[in-house]
């Protein structure tokens, strides 16, 4: 089975840029001060490393599905 | 052309410690930026935006955190240390701030839901043999304290002396400098003492202290300095704060027979009811920076070293974003209030405090689901109003009918 993985950011967010600093190969801070899913990577093989940064958020904007 | 307007404020004033939301309404609408003269000068900004920007962007480079004491003030003492990660701009702020996250991550605090409960149903079964009960002092402190102590791995009776050194620096600031200082050195001797035993005797990594005595920084151990300005921040940020969070909603629930009602039926309503809280009346109103630089700011001459407060109380009653700001609706969505401030220096603690105060509400609404506030003894607030809270709630628990068949 393919295994998938989706992450968001969400409207939460407040730009504590924790998830930058717990997983910057995934998350990074945009111009406007909020947290972004860096475009290609590869997700699957930062899981942990998503899933620890999704821990960390101090207002649980960051939504991991898969 | 730059001003420099001028408003008559003292967030520490008894009226508006009481009521500073007629103040804050007019200010965002009039002299949304302003300079005040007390305690050797100080600029606010009030509006919702305006705050979100000052503590969001460019960290440290138009507006500083890193000037020990900034963030309250009047300064009693000059502390020679700075709280650490919280008195620090980027880039430093945010190594120290990684540092330490995955003790305040939403999955250890969830871990201490169990023990958080526990203790809060000892502190109110031991309230209720109190003849005259204090949601405060008999419950929010304790709790508070006790919960903090168990966070931080730190015997849990140590509380109240910690909870009364934090007491002696936040009251003492305003009239007693002597009293902060004491306060202060209290809490340094405690905390180095800490710091001394986990060097002695180190626990597992999942205990704060001794982790932090193991961590490294920019490639070397933090040095006693760093993990000393960590824990006395730890515990100055840990305490009111979440006191205030606690009994602010306990006086607000007292006042509103029909959300105390809902709160009772509906369990799914208590996150919303706590953001509404932390927006309607938010247990820290307004936080201290210095300007890094001559700055304009919305057509305002800040210049280089002066105290900007952000008003977070005045942008949680913003109209631009909040739809009837002035009133409290429990299942208010969105609720994007800046309790917990934003951007960078963002409270750590807040998944803590959030809980907190849930398992607090719920447990208090369980005991004595018919408490009211005592009306033969006055309701005492903090005598400072950055830190907005109560220092005693006086309660009658099992509601004034029972007290009257029972006097």
């Amino acid at each position: 089975m393919t295994e998938r993985l989706q992450v968001e950011v969400t409207g939460a967010c407040v730009g504590s840029g924790d998830c930058v600093e717990t997983c910057p190969s995934v998350f990074v801070l945009g111009d406007d001060g909020f947290a972004e899913v860096r475009e290609e990577v590869d997700l699957i093989s930062h899981h942990e490393g998503i899933e620890e940064a999704a821990d960390a958020c101090p207002t649980a904007a960051i939504e991991v599905d898969g | 052309m730059s001003e420099r307007p001028t408003v008559a404020y003292d967030p520490h004033d008894p009226g508006i410690i009481n009521n500073p939301f007629d103040f804050y309404d007019e200010a965002r609408e009039k002299c949304p930026v302003f300079h005040s003269t007390k305690y050797d000068g100080f600029w606010s900004i009030m509006r919702y935006d305006d705050v979100k920007e000052a503590v969001s962007l460019d960290d440290g480079k138009t507006f500083s955190s890193a000037v020990p004491g900034i963030t309250a003030f009047p300064l009693a003492f000059r502390r020679t240390f700075p709280y650490m990660p919280q008195e620090f701009d980027a880039p430093e702020h945010r190594q120290y701030r990684g540092l330490i996250t995955h003790f305040f991550g939403k999955s250890r605090v969830a871990k201490m839901e169990d023990d958080i409960r526990q203790v809060a149903r000892e502190l109110l079964e031991t309230m209720s043999r109190e003849t005259r009960p204090d949601l405060v002092q008999h419950f929010a402190v304790p709790f508070v304290g006790q919960n903090l102590m168990a966070l931080l791995g730190l015997p849990r009776d140590d509380f109240a002396m910690l909870s009364s050194s934090a007491t002696d620096i936040f009251h003492g600031r305003l009239d007693d400098p002597e009293r902060a200082k004491a306060g202060s050195a209290t809490l340094i001797q405690y905390i180095e003492r800490v710091i001394e035993d986990r060097r002695q005797s180190p626990r597992s990594d999942d205990d704060f202290f001794t982790f932090l005595t193991r961590a490294e920084v920019f490639d070397r151990p933090l040095t006693h300095q760093e993990i000393l300005g960590c824990g006395t921040l730890m515990i100055n940020a840990g305490l009111e704060t979440t006191v205030n969070g606690v009994g602010n909603s306990l006086w607000y629930i007292a006042h509103d027979r029909e959300l105390r009602h809902r709160l009772q039926a509906e369990e799914k309503l208590l996150p919303k009811a706590i953001e509404e809280f932390l927006r309607y009346l938010s247990p820290l109103q307004l936080f201290g920076r210095s300007a890094s630089r001559d700055v304009e700011f919305r057509g305002c001459a800040i210049s280089a070293g002066e105290i900007v407060t952000t008003n977070f109380g005045s942008a949680n009653r913003d109209e631009s974003t909040f739809e009837r700001a002035d009133e409290y609706i429990p299942d208010r969505s969105p609720n994007r209030h800046v309790a917990f401030g934003c951007g960078p220096h963002f409270c750590l603690g807040a998944h803590f405090a959030r809980l907190e105060m849930s398992v607090a509400i719920q447990e208090v609404l369980g005991h004595f689901p018919d408490y009211e506030l005592d009306p033969e003894r006055e309701v005492v607030m903090h005598p400072h109003g950055d830190l907005r809270g109560y220092w005693s709630l006086p309660a009658v628990l099992n509601g004034r009918r029972d007290a009257r068949e029972t006097a």
